[in-house]
Order: C-alpha cells, then sequence, then structure tokens
C-alpha cells in the first residue's frame, strides 16, 4: 500500500485528532484511528518502520478569530 | 450411493440454508469495477489477487453461474483468496478445533494443465504470517484443466493460540501459473461437499457491504454547513473514507455507521464516495 501526504486531522467541531488524511494508493483517504482498521495498522507499521511520517495536525482555530 | 447423505450426516452438518462461510462466491458483486490490476488488492467483492495482471468478471462460467473471475496470468505464479472474518479476535467460533470445513469451487485454465494449492490460516492479517496457524489437508492440491470442473479439499481445523491476534481465517489458492477462470467458491463445515449455496445479488452486495461500501452519485443536503452520510451497512471496524467532492471539505468519521463533510455552502456537496473496512 503507498502512503503519501499523511497528516493528522482534528473533527470540524473540536480539536479532537480523529483521523488521518492521506493519499492512499493514489486516492484520498480519511483514514480513522482504529487498530482494527487495516489502512491504519499499515500505516503504523510504515511509521514504525520509518518509512511514512505524518505531519501533525493544524492547530485549531483561537476563539473569536 | 455414492454422493448421498444419511439423516446422521443430515444432523452433524449443516445442509440448510447459510452453509457458505464465503460471501460472493458466485463472483456476483463487484464494487470497485469489474477489472483490477493491482496485486494485492480486492477484485470481485471480497476476494483479493496477487501477482495477476488483472482480475475481471468474466462471462465463461460453468453451468447455473452467470460469472466467473478471470485471473490473467503474466510473470509469476498468481494466488487468490478470500479472509473470513472470525466472530471475534482470537475467537474461531463455529470453526471448532478438531472439526473438519470442506472447501469446492468451479475452475480452468486457458490452455494446457496447471497444478494449484490450496491453504487455509488463521492469521492476524490478511498477508501476515505472524501467529499464523494453518488448516491440516491430505488433498490441498489439484490440478485445474481446460474444462470446467469442480474441485474439493478438506481441512481440520486448528486451534488458535490463547491471547493470539488472530481475526480471519484465510482461504489462499496459489501457484496459478497460467490465466484462469474461478467461481462458485463454497467453505462450508462438515466433511461433504454440498451443491453451491446460491444467494441473491441483494442478499450479496449487503454482506460485501460490511467491508466495502461505494456510493453512486449523490445528493447531500446541508445543515449549519454541515452533512452526515450514513452506510447502508453498518462496517467491519471504522472505516477509512474516500470522497469526491462537489464543494465542501470532507471531515470525519468517529463511528462505523457514518461519517460527515463540513463546510458545505450547496446541497450538491458530495459526488461519491467509498468505505473501506476490509480485513
Amino acid at each position: 500500500m503507498e502512503v503519501t501526504n499523511a497528516k493528522y486531522i482534528n473533527a470540524a467541531t473540536t480539536d479532537k485528532i480523529v483521523a488521518i488524511h492521506a493519499t492512499v494508493d493514489g486516492k484520498e483517504t480519511f483514514v480513522p484511528l482504529d487498530p482494527a482498521n487495516t489502512d491504519y495498522a499499515e500505516i503504523m507499521r510504515q511509521v514504525e518502520a520509518g518509512e511514512l511520517t505524518i505531519e501533525p495536525a493544524d492547530e485549531p482555530p483561537t476563539e473569536g478569530a | 450411493m455414492a454422493n448421498s447423505i444419511d439423516l446422521a450426516t443430515l444432523f452433524r452438518e449443516q445442509i440448510g440454508g447459510r452453509r457458505n462461510l464465503i460471501i460472493n462466491g458466485a463472483m456476483q458483486v463487484w464494487q470497485r469495477g469489474t477489472s483490477q490490476s493491482v496485486s494485492g488488492s480486492y477484485a470481485a467483492d471480497r476476494f483479493w489477487m496477487a501477482n495477476a495482471s488483472s482480475a475481471a468478471r468474466d462471462t465463461d462460467a460453468p453451468s447455473g453461474f452467470t460469472y466467473s473471475t478471470k485471473l490473467t496470468h503474466s510473470a509469476s505464479d498468481i494466488a487468490f483468496g478470500q479472509p473470513i472474518e472470525l466472530p471475534a479476535t482470537g475467537k474461531q467460533g463455529q470453526l471448532v478445533s478438531g472439526q473438519t470445513v470442506t472447501l469446492s469451487y468451479y475452475a480452468k485454465v486457458d490452455e494446457g494443465t496447471e497444478p494449484v494449492t490450496t491453504v487455509i490460516n488463521f492469521r492476524e492479517s490478511k498477508f501476515s504470517g505472524t501467529n499464523q496457524v494453518a488448516f491440516t489437508s491430505s488433498n490441498s492440491s489439484a490440478t485445474w484443466t481446460t474444462t470446467w470442473t469442480r474441485y474439493t479439499h478438506s481441512f481440520t481445523i486448528p486451534t488458535i493460540p490463547d491471547n493470539s491476534n488472530n481475526t480471519l481465517a484465510g482461504l489462499e489458492i496459489g501457484n496459478i501459473g497460467g490465466t484462469a477462470y474461478i467461481t462458485g467458491v463454497q467453505l462450508e463445515l462438515g466433511e461433504t461437499a454440498t451443491p453451491f449455496e446460491h444467494r441473491s445479488y441483494g442478499e450479496e452486495l449487503a454482506l460485501c457491504q460490511r467491508y466495502y461500501e461505494k456510493s453512486a452519485n449523490v445528493f447531500i443536503r446541508e445543515a449549519d454547513g454541515m452533512a452526515n452520510v450514513f452506510f447502508k451497512v453498518r462496517k467491519r471496524s471504522y472505516p477509512s473514507i474516500s470522497v469526491t467532492i462537489g464543494s465542501g471539505t470532507a471531515s470525519l468519521l468517529e463511528y462505523p455507521d457514518m461519517f460527515y463533510v463540513s463546510g458545505i455552502n450547496q446541497y450538491y456537496a458530495v459526488e461519491s464516495w467509498e468505505a473501506n473496512s476490509e480485513l
């Protein structure tokens, strides 16, 4: 599985990280942080093997911004 | 009489409905498209292939079937299989240790003959041998010919070790060294290969959608810039989501039943989506 452009993302309404946004086999994909999800398991394997880095999530907007 | 089922067998083995542990064994459902060429990917729903230049739906099929999967050979031996979900991690459920399961399928090759080998393993994931436990068999090999033939293999079920993370029983037919066709795949409890259990397209589609679901083009009515999209079938796990966006930004996703998109400013928000929760 080819994974590129991996980045954590927050939920739309909170600053809780809920998924990884990545290009998986050429397809823009949102991968949940669920060990039972085979895409997530493979992404974590690649991270542990030093083959992939996941960018941190954007800072949530500050109140009133 | 050969191949008869006596009363004792009737009660010992399943001959009623829902015998087949394989989903989409008649190759009816192809949500990802009717031809796939990426090794290791799913082709007909629930069936993966490796090393074929393509796995495609074909109308060359034995009597009683509409479709087969055509596995086109290129350089390496082809493998073809399906991961069967266990009821829970490390739990073998109806696959009771020491009992027998019987695999049957129809196959043929384009030319000559082709020796193939079939294995079933309890595994943690479909391509990982970590903590793998093999089913044993005394007839796991077959030689395919240019004539549609039904092949059967029986396996003795092993025991999953305590504290293992095995999640599936992986069926794999390997060493396929030529272009081949296969359909009518059935795995059932007991020592007898009973007639293939035909299920309707709708039934098979719903069973497949637990693992993968692809929408048609959809309209979504937004509310406060967000919209929820509900799956037809609850997924095996929280699924990966790929979306084609008309307007807005996909966001996610903490549920096996739905996902949502945010930043929408018109009705036509998501053009299509895929939810993947395959083993």
